[in-house]
């Protein structure tokens, strides 16, 4: 089932010369970090270990005190935010059924309850997942949490998701599918989508755009208009030719500026 | 054949639900072994027929209050109870206080093991004074040796508590209500837990200060105990003996009961 665009495409997700330093010890993970997202747009954040891209995440989430900049959130304290942590597996109470754990964001009274529920579901059966939601954490496997966070982030129907690898626990074929129509779920609601990412196919299928956080620390990153070394504008690609990507030239083009610009290159 | 081995395949399912009962029935074989065939002297071991008769006699009409250890037994077990509810409610106050703030955690943890480390025996002449021999000096040993415990497990329930959890619920705006109840059921497996420790704990103080010195009425397991050993009346003795291990027992297996069906086994 098609959902409407809540948020209009003037409510885009904004960060200006963001900056974050660890305290003890006092380490500055990343600084001048800059991006623009618009609603049902995609980006990715890629880059090696360890060089802030969780933290960047966390502190767009508010989790994570930015020491400099600014985060200009789509419909100011009123957005909704969804959060998949890279701790997918800790962010489940264990004493609950997947069901419980996923209606924990409904509004107060039955009818919230029994709304978000059907949310969850309807979720489930537009992303293809076949989650058996009366099992307890405890019971599933990886995978099955990974995909019941999703459900859990896009059910409270967010203005802005922020999900931390929220693939990588997936075997290819799910993930495959699973990328498919997390791409078009996000473009119908029109939710601004910012997700951490470590392979390609991922990157390549799934974002309109990707940061790239160099190895360097003190570095200034970009995804704003000015700065295109590190913004790579994913949408040169020809998607329906995906699946064929490895000998693909664009393909080939992009893995290697993609690597170039994490400093692998 | 068939009947036989129906028989024996019920009895190991019978023994697969209850595996506690063997060493049961061990204990009283060996227990009745050494007694009745004189091994060891009736004045240190009573059989367990004896035992047997003591409680009976404390029930028949007519029978002395003195020797009553079902009467007994509700004195200290209501000591009891009422030192380990404060402790628990104390203990859960300000372990989920300590547990919350690293900091208060770090400033509070050397006074919490000082107190741990100090036998509650040792307070109880102070405590006896400052409630002028009343019953509050037993029940204040009683907080005095489980608040600690409760502190210490509860506090690191809550730094246990994983941080994505913590941070789905911030950022997906959960509602408090929802928020303080799914962290509640988070925690109750430490709370049980430091309740568990406390309730053996809290009846080991109670006998313990019973003995050492007899509440004004007289009512009191330890006093009982202390009384019958004096007057080598073995059987009451050991008739104290296994009301306070029964209760024990049987509190800690409720306890349990109550955590499996709370939290499950998922």
């Amino acid at each position: 089932m098609a959902t409407t665009p809540r948020a209009s495409p003037d409510r885009a997700l904004e960060v200006i010369d963001l900056g974050a330093t660890y305290a003890d010890p006092p380490v500055t993970v990343f600084r001048d970090v800059s991006l623009c997202v618009s609603p049902g747009q995609v980006l990715g954040v890629f880059g090696p270990n360890g060089c802030g891209k969780t933290t960047l995440l966390r502190a767009i989430a508010g989790l994570h005190a930015a020491t400099s900049g600014t985060t200009r959130l789509p419909r100011g304290p009123d957005t909704r935010v969804a959060f998949v942590p890279q701790g997918y597996r800790q962010s489940f109470f264990g004493w609950a059924s997947l069901e419980l754990n996923l209606v924990m964001t409904a509004p107060a009274g039955l009818s919230g309850y029994r709304a978000t529920a059907a949310t969850m579901r309807r979720i489930c059966a537009e992303l293809g997942l076949d989650l058996d939601l009366s099992l307890r954490p405890g019971q599933c496997s990886g995978g099955m949490l990974q995909q019941a966070a999703l459900v859990r982030a896009l059910g409270s129907e967010p203005d802005l998701l922020l999900a931390d690898e929220p693939f990588s626990a997936l075997d290819v074929e799910i993930a495959g599918s699973l990328r498919r129509s997390f791409r078009a779920h996000v473009a119908e609601s029109g939710t601004i989508a910012l997700l951490v990412l470590h392979d390609l196919a991922s990157i390549v299928e799934l974002c309109d755009r990707v940061l790239v956080i160099p190895d360097k620390p003190y570095t200034t990153v970009s995804a704003g208009a000015h700065a295109e070394a590190v913004l790579l504008d994913n949408r040169l690609l020809d998607r329906r030719a995906a699946e064929g990507a490895a000998e693909d030239v664009s393909f080939v083009d992009l893995m290697k500026r993609v690597l170039e610009g994490a400093g692998h290159g | 054949m068939a009947d036989g081995g129906r028989r024996g395949a019920t009895r190991w399912a019978l023994l697969r639900r209850h595996p506690w009962m063997p060493s049961f029935v061990l204990l009283l074989a060996v227990w009745g072994l050494v007694s009745e065939l004189g091994w060891v002297g009736s004045t240190l071991v009573a059989t367990p027929a004896e035992v047997a008769d003591a409680f009976v006699a404390a029930t028949r009409p007519g029978a002395p209050d003195g020797r009553n250890v079902w009467l007994h037994a509700n004195g200290t077990l209501g000591r009891a109870a009422t030192g380990w509810a404060i402790a628990l409610g104390l203990g859960l106050l300000v372990g989920l206080g300590a547990g919350a703030r690293r900091l208060v955690y770090a400033g509070s943890e050397p006074l919490v093991e000082l107190a741990r480390s100090v036998p509650p025996i040792m307070v109880f002449p102070v405590l006896l004074v400052a409630f002028d021999y009343s019953d509050g000096a037993y029940v204040g040993t009683i907080v005095f040796g489980c608040v600690p415990v409760m502190v210490i497990t509860v506090a690191r329930g809550v730094q246990a508590l994983s941080r994505p959890k913590l941070e789905v619920l911030r950022v997906h705006r959960v509602r408090s209500s929802v928020r303080a109840l799914a962290l509640v059921m988070e925690l109750l497996p430490s709370v049980v837990l430091g309740a568990r420790l406390t309730l053996s704990i809290s009846l080991v103080i109670a006998v313990v200060t019973e003995m050492v010195f007899s509440p004004r009425s007289g009512i009191a397991l330890g006093a009982l105990a202390k009384e019958a050993e004096v007057a080598f009346d073995t059987p009451v003795f050991y008739a104290a003996l296994v009301v306070i291990a029964s209760v024990g027992y049987l509190a800690n297996v409720g306890l349990r009961w109550i955590e499996e069906r709370l939290l499950g086994k998922g």
